[in-house]
């Protein structure tokens, strides 16, 4: 018999959805707190795609499980947050990176991944208008997108059937601690009391673990996106990226896609790029630059988009740890929970991030490897004692 | 292409064009006025949700240019 606590998840982004979820749904008394609206932040101004190819080698068995998460909560009759199967194409610029990634994909296919390398000929079978001048590129049938808003209230919406509470702009200012445990979150006058609380807060994850003494090395990461006008449906049939071929964490990357509603969607991630603390808190104008070097690489992919207007563009800043994995796993101070680094890629692990955390305080063996994302792997000391 | 009026133009457009769209170069994004603040509104969201793109057409107030496509013959009226 489990025993049941009374969790607060911090976030309503699509991690702290996907806990809040699984948390309710073992039985847990779930509060879940947002300092704004639901989904708002990163999740909203994020691409969201599901995919496990080219991700990271390491985590492909989590990677499976929660892509195949996201197919059963599409596949729900109530859900409607347009689950796209669409596939994901990631195209190779140099000749000389081309059989680096055909010797990923064929370690991805022993682990089960139906991953394939696409000669530049057959690329255009996948994707008719991907012209461009492309050395080769990798194909995975199973890459999908999901509308990030409705996503997010998909979750929460079903972490509510079991009994889950959701206070949107209810921003967390301090924590209260006693004899070294977590005992509440305090939020304007209000003390909200907890057995435990779940940090799922994305870039602002570092600044409340600050509250509690903890330091997590969680720093902010500028993505920035372009949206066109609609353009006809399956203009771009895939999700289309820039393949790491290396899987190497330091390269930047470029995501393409049309969403649901005909627009094409570009996102960009500068190699490095990241930002400095509290850089979250004032979201700037996308540097113009941007604009144009995105348009220029979308048109030489693409140069059917020639006379599409471009309508918007906007910045995000991910969470990113230095391994550009999850922090996940209890902290310092007893009760108190991570589940915070996406690195862009929260979308596609958030199932499995709710998974493990209702593992964790169920004291239960997980069936994923998680010293992966054991939060005090950057600390040599290794001095945190397993909550 | 098909003719439509914008306020006191005919204008040749590409059939089955989106409205949205056209007015968007046509007006050079300036598609109608804040009715609080009388500042520029034009297409923002692109997918019909945040109204910001709305025009008249044919009398009826209120319609949002970018989930509608041209026909021959509309009339369009913008307020800016």
């Amino acid at each position: 018999m489990v025993a049941k606590r009374s969790v607060v998840v911090i976030g309503a982004g699509i991690t702290g959805a996907a806990i809040s979820f699984f948390l309710a749904k073992s039985g847990h008394k779930v509060t879940v707190l947002e300092k704004d609206a639901l989904g708002n932040a990163v999740s909203g101004a994020s691409l969201a795609c599901i995919t496990s190819h080219m991700i990271d080698l390491s985590e492909i068995e989590l990677l499976k499980w929660s892509c195949g998460a996201w197919l059963k909560l599409a596949n729900d009759s109530r859900a409607n947050f347009e689950y796209l199967p669409c596939g994901q194409l990631r195209f190779i610029e140099r000749e000389s990176e081309a059989a680096a990634a055909a010797r990923y994909v064929e370690a991805e296919r022993k682990l089960g991944i139906k991953s394939s390398f696409v000669e530049a000929e057959n690329i255009r079978a996948i994707e008719p208008n991907l012209t461009g001048p492309v050395a080769a590129a990798t194909y995975d049938p199973d890459g999908a997108t999901v509308n990030p808003f409705l996503a997010v209230r998909t979750l929460l919406q079903n972490a509510k059937t079991f009994g889950a509470t959701i206070r949107p702009h209810t921003p967390v200012e301090d924590f209260k601690i006693q004899n070294g445990r977590i005992v509440g979150v305090v939020s304007g006058r209000e003390l909200i009391r907890c057995d435990c609380v779940v940090l799922a807060s994305g870039p602002w994850t570092a600044q409340l673990a600050q509250l509690c003494d903890v330091n997590l090395p969680i720093q902010p990461r500028k993505a920035q996106c372009l949206a066109s006008v609609a353009v006809p449906p399956g203009t771009i049939r895939s999700v289309i990226s820039s393949c790491e071929a290396s899987g190497g964490v330091e390269a930047g990357y470029t995501q393409i896609q049309q969403s649901s509603s005909g627009q094409i969607l570009f996102n960009t991630v500068l190699a490095g790029g990241l930002s400095e603390l509290g850089a979250q808190n004032f979201i700037p104008e996308v540097d113009p630059v941007f604009v144009v070097d995105s348009i220029a690489q979308l048109l030489r992919l693409f140069p059917c988009l020639e006379n599409t207007q471009w309508l918007r563009s906007w910045v995000r800043y991910e969470a990113v740890a230095p391994d550009q994995r999850f922090l996940i796993g209890p902290l310092e101070v007893d009760g108190l929970f991570v589940a915070a680094g996406d690195a862009g890629t929260g979308f596609i692990r958030a199932p499995a991030v709710g998974q493990l955390i209702s593992d964790m305080l169920a004291d239960r063996e997980t069936t994923f490897q998680s010293d992966l994302y054991a939060p005090n792997r950057f600390d040599d000391r290794r001095q945190v004692q397993a909550w | 292409m098909v003719t439509i009026r914008i306020d006191e133009h005919d204008c040749e457009v590409h059939e089955n064009a989106l409205l949205g769209h056209v007015l968007h170069d046509i007006k050079n994004a300036k598609i109608r006025k804040s009715s609080r603040t009388a500042a520029p509104r034009g297409l923002f969201c692109g997918m019909g949700i945040c109204y910001e793109c709305i025009v008249t057409i044919n009398g009826r107030s209120g319609i949002r240019s970018c989930m509608t496509r041209v026909k021959p013959g509309m009339r369009v009226e913008t307020v800016i």
